[in-house]
């Protein structure tokens, strides 16, 4: 699994907590996200930077930056390993 | 307004509109005992009492106890549910005790812990809008949490136990229910203001989205409920208390602003409609 799945993996758990069952299928409308969670299988089919701004995004539809802030801490012990200039926006 | 509502929504606020209608009727033709105000009582307890079950059995959308804003939507709910089971009861000694005001009684065992529940769910609230958050993020945010109980304290104690009980909180000569219920009601009340104020202030910067108006709803809710319970307070010390009273109204909208709120978590989010 590599750095962007891992970081998918994290907000989508993060947002599970608060949530429940809602994050998953939240994170099922995204274009080009595949997502398994029976079996933690993920599978970014597209620009992965843009498919985890638009993960971040629905969140925020529902909950505004609230939703935004938990995904960058969900994410932040993996940031280090994005590659350069590939850290999605949303992220920043 | 009810365009981007669910049906729960639709029909709590149905409900309501009907139920203000019904009190105006009571007020212009001066009804102020017997059994159309006994009515009354009983048909704006439905309000939560139906709400609140609703809110309970569909808070499993948002992961019931295994989530925190399942655990928000759950407790926020029963809290509710006990508040309209309480005035079932207390509709029970209107009809058939022929008791207009029966305090304390059977009445309280849904009256009363509904204000504890109604705190823990909005802490869970808090959680989902940022108020938390915003807490661990900002000394401003620590700020608030010392400020507000102390600001809201001094008019609060005014109006509880100054205007609304005429400076005696605990009468002579009351039984040890009545003096555990006198205590507690008002502090309730206090807590739970000053937790709405709290969790609002918080979650400002942070909360939007498309459940923003329904926390919101939430919050004015229990500010509502403080006014209310301040107003039966108020009307039963002086002795001028009846069923259907203009507190009782600033009550249904309480409880009313808060069943609404919840009722937008008993579906699941549709955020395209939300959209249009």
């Amino acid at each position: 699994m590599d750095v962007f799945e891992q970081i998918v993996v994290k907000i989508i758990k993060s947002q599970e907590a608060i949530i429940g069952p809602v994050a998953i299928e939240q994170a099922q409308r995204v274009p080009h996200l595949k997502v398994d969670w029976d079996n933690q299988k993920i599978d970014i089919d597209g620009d992965e930077p843009v498919v985890i701004d638009d993960l971040v995004e629905v969140y925020k539809e529902l909950f505004g930056n609230i939703s935004v802030e938990v995904s960058k801490e969900a994410a932040a012990s993996l940031i280090s390993q994005v590659p350069a200039g590939q850290l999605p926006k949303a992220l920043k | 307004m009810l365009k981007n509502n669910n049906i729960y929504q639709k029909l709590i606020a149905t409900y309501f509109g009907i139920m203000v209608v019904f009190w105006v009727y009571l007020f212009v033709s001066h009804h102020n005992a017997g059994d159309p105000n006994y009515w009354y009582s009983f048909l704006f307890g439905l309000i939560p009492f139906f709400g609140g079950l609703a809110g309970m059995f569909r808070a499993h959308i948002w992961g019931g106890l295994k989530s925190t804003l399942g655990k928000a939507v759950f407790f926020v709910s029963l809290g509710l549910f006990l508040w309209g089971f309480g005035e079932n009861i207390w509709s029970y000694y209107n009809f058939f005790k022929h008791v207009p005001a029966p305090y304390p009684s059977l009445a309280d065992i849904g009256f009363a812990p509904s204000i504890f529940f109604w705190i823990l769910g909005t802490a869970f609230l808090s959680v989902a809008t940022g108020a938390l958050f915003a807490l661990k993020k900002s000394h401003l945010a620590k700020l608030l949490v010392i400020l507000a109980p102390v600001i809201l304290l001094i008019p609060s104690y005014y109006l509880q136990i100054h205007v609304a009980r005429g400076g005696i909180l605990v009468p002579k000569g009351e039984t040890i229910t009545k003096t555990i219920l006198d205590i507690a009601y008002p502090f309730g009340d206090f807590l739970a203001l000053t937790f709405a104020a709290i969790v609002y202030g918080l979650s400002y910067k942070y909360f939007g989205g498309m459940y923003r108006r329904a926390a919101s709803f939430i919050l004015a809710g229990l500010a509502v409920m403080y006014c209310g319970d301040s107003i039966f307070s108020y009307a039963t010390t002086k002795g001028t208390y009846y069923n259907a009273d203009w507190g009782d109204l600033v009550l249904t909208t309480g409880l009313f602003l808060m069943t609404y709120g919840i009722l937008a978590f008993a579906t699941k989010p549709n955020v395209e409609k939300q959209k249009e």
